[in-house]
């Protein structure tokens, strides 16, 4: 088993109990909630005449993946969704949960406010009723999604049974050429370790190529690491984690943020730490990538023919025959080209700050394709980051460019509001899971990073981003 | 400690062949059987893409429709199943058809969810797997026995041999898989360890 890792001395910190060999009751710094995975936990609370929790103050609730983006959302959408959105607002209430609802705003995805705000640090353990929770380990914690049971277990005892993960050093070396963004390393990540064999592992990720990443960037890179089923991924924390959280409301200030610094140091892999298994990904080597399939492991460099299914392993074939027949794509066609009907700017995987900046970097100037009229979303993962795109006039660009700017939450990535793709139309996606049916009931979704779907938004098809001429 | 009510040993009753790799739990219930405070309805919504036509009329070749299989209590499924989204209502959408899963691999957090619910979830090899298929799929009326002390699924005098983790094996064999009860009992621990964590106490 792996020693002296962030994993071992984060875990070991919470311990509360064993509960079976292997097996260990820790404790929970912070659970985020929202509002589709939650209700039947507050639910079972009610109905066991639970009247209080022990630890509220380390809950944290908003809506996100059901709330609609715009006035015509807002009009359309079921009763059923602002029933949801009342439910999580009135089960904070009675629990004494904090409650970030459209009107604080401080509302978006919950992955990307909790950094925002500063709730989320170094060292801790951190749940949340979504897979994408993944995403905090940015920060150098322990964060993984859970069941709406184990939210109701996390609500009434602050703690969860864990049970003892291997861990999977993911060595990052070389220089990131030109094009290629965190979403690409993420993607090749997976294709590298396999799409399954994540499963009873926390990835930890480093090398020189990942040194000076940002904290976005971090996040961007563990939000995906579940899309390789790993149960956790994370960065160890360093100055550049340190600098993210200096100032932030939920961060503490002066002396205690001197202190808390040295405990985040304190917890990092140490230069003893021994891991499970190590995996070399030379970044050098990397092109702009896209997804092909119907899961993201099914991907390619732009620039690469799509295989033939027996060319892959022999486990992978089955769902490559799968991926193909409802894609509609063949062996040996190139990504590059593909006619695309919808472009999706957003999501926890895409839709902080910087993804906006890349993707107004490219539209800058320029216009979407005319058939994409109404077509490209453009959805800032908070309404923070709405207001600093904002701010950076990266709104206009969007709408000069003939996009649709959104408010913020989940939207089209799972589909659960009214942004939703109808028939059969090939998605363009800077979100995270290219599912059958998830963003449309036949649609199909082709994962790429936030500049080249905005070069496919300008195009009406899939291209190299590394062609385009940016406008100053 | 054992609990006699939520003991678990024995599933019992024929077996649905649905056998895809990396069926995800969007495949398992669409997003839109989320939209719910309860677990009422989220039966409805289980693998609808696989049960319907796209203008939503169900298909009639398809093995989740098929009359022999009505019925069925163990659901056989194949590689990295589960894979994708934590929502719990993939594996209660299950539940309400199925009493357990016999798979040749889970993702993570299904698997969890599944044990937190109390639905086995177990593995066969993959050459068990195809053992499984062929007896089912040659007589749908095969009645099988999924036996979580024997360790093995038994079928018409023969039997294959199940893996599962340990310490669920033992918490379904217990009763004990439910663990809401443990954990709260552990509360004056658990405020000892809230005590002593510098994010809780502010460093």
């Amino acid at each position: 088993m792996a020693k002296a890792t962030l994993y071992n001395n984060v875990i070991d910190a919470h311990i509360v109990d064993q509960l079976a060999p292997g097996k260990f009751q820790v404790f929970v710094d912070r659970q985020y909630i929202h509002e589709v995975t939650s209700p039947q936990a507050f639910g079972s609370l009610k109905k066991d005449g639970v009247t209080e929790i022990p630890f509220p103050q380390l809950n944290t609730a908003t809506v996100d993946h059901i709330v609609p983006t715009d006035e015509d959302g807002r009009r359309r959408n079921p009763l059923i969704a602002s029933l949801m959105e009342k439910t999580l607002e009135e089960n904070c209430r009675m629990y004494g949960i904090e409650f970030f609802g459209k009107e604080s705003g401080k509302q978006g995805i919950v992955h990307i406010i909790g950094p925002e705000i500063g709730l989320t640090h170094p060292g801790t353990v951190i749940v949340c009723g979504d897979s994408h929770t993944s995403t905090h380990g940015a920060f150098g914690n322990i964060a993984y999604g859970i069941g709406t049971t184990q939210v109701e277990q996390v609500l009434r005892a602050q703690s969860l049974a864990h049970k003892l993960l291997k861990v999977r050093r993911i060595d990052v070396d070389g220089t990131i050429p030109q094009g290629v963004e965190p979403k690409d390393i993420a993607i090749n990540a997976i294709r590298q370790v396999g799409v399954r064999n994540g499963a009873g592992y926390a990835h930890e990720f480093g090398g020189s190529a990942l040194t000076n990443l940002t904290m976005e960037q971090r996040m961007t890179i563990c939000n995906m690491g579940v899309e390789g089923n790993a149960a956790a991924t994370y960065f160890n924390p360093d100055q550049i984690t340190f600098d993210y959280l200096k100032g932030r409301e939920r961060v503490p200030k002066d002396s205690a943020f001197d202190r808390a610094i040295k405990h985040w140091i304190s917890i990092a892999s140490g230069s003893d730490a021994q891991y499970d298994e190590i995996v070399k990904l030379d970044a050098g080597r990397l092109s702009p990538t896209v997804t092909w399939g119907t899961n993201p492991g099914q991907a390619v460099f732009i620039d690469e023919a799509l295989p033939q299914v027996d060319s892959l392993p022999e486990g992978d074939r089955n769902s490559a025959v799968k991926a193909y027949r409802y894609m509609k794509f063949g062996a040996g066609e190139y990504m590059n080209g593909k006619e695309i009907d919808m472009v999706f700017l957003g999501s926890c995987t895409n839709g902080r700050i910087t993804d906006l900046i890349n993707a107004a970097a490219v539209l800058k100037g320029y216009q979407i394709h005319p058939k994409l009229k109404g077509k490209v979303l453009v959805v800032p993962g908070s309404q923070q980051v709405r207001r600093e795109a904002e701010y950076l006039g990266l709104d206009k660009i969007f709408q000069e460019a003939g996009a649709e700017w959104r408010e913020a939450g989940c939207s089209m990535c799972l589909g659960m509001n009214t942004d939703r793709a109808q028939g059969d139309v090939l998605i363009a996606s800077t979100s995270n899971r290219n599912y059958e049916g998830r963003q449309g009931d036949v649609a199909r979704t082709v994962l790429m990073s936030p500049s080249m779907a905005a070069y496919a938004a300008i195009n009406g098809k899939i291209g190299d981003v590394r062609n385009h001429s940016f406008n100053k | 400690m054992i609990k006699q009510d939520k003991i678990i040993r024995i599933v019992e009753g024929r077996a649905m062949p649905f056998t895809e790799d990396d069926v995800d739990t969007d495949v398992i219930i669409p997003s839109r059987y989320l939209a719910t405070i309860t677990w009422d309805d989220v039966g409805k919504g289980l693998l609808w893409s696989r049960k319907h036509s796209q203008d939503g009329k169900p298909l009639e070749n398809s093995v989740l429709n098929n009359p022999s299989y009505a019925g069925a209590k163990l659901l056989l499924a194949g590689n990295n199943f589960g894979c994708g989204s934590s929502r719990e209502h993939a594996p209660q959408a299950i539940k309400c058809h199925f009493d357990g899963i016999v798979a040749i691999s889970y993702a993570g957090i299904f698997d969890g969810n599944c044990y937190a619910i109390g639905l086995p979830a177990v593995k066969v090899t993959p050459e068990n797997m195809q053992v499984l298929l062929r007896e089912t799929q040659g007589n749908p009326n095969t009645a099988f026995r999924l036996d979580l002390e024997q360790k093995a699924i038994s079928y018409d005098g023969k039997s294959v041999p199940i893996d599962i983790n340990e310490i669920n094996r033992q918490g379904f064999l217990t009763g004990t898989w439910d663990e809401r009860d443990t954990l709260v009992g552990n509360l004056p621990k658990t405020r000892e360890v809230a005590a002593r964590s510098p994010y809780v106490v502010g460093y």
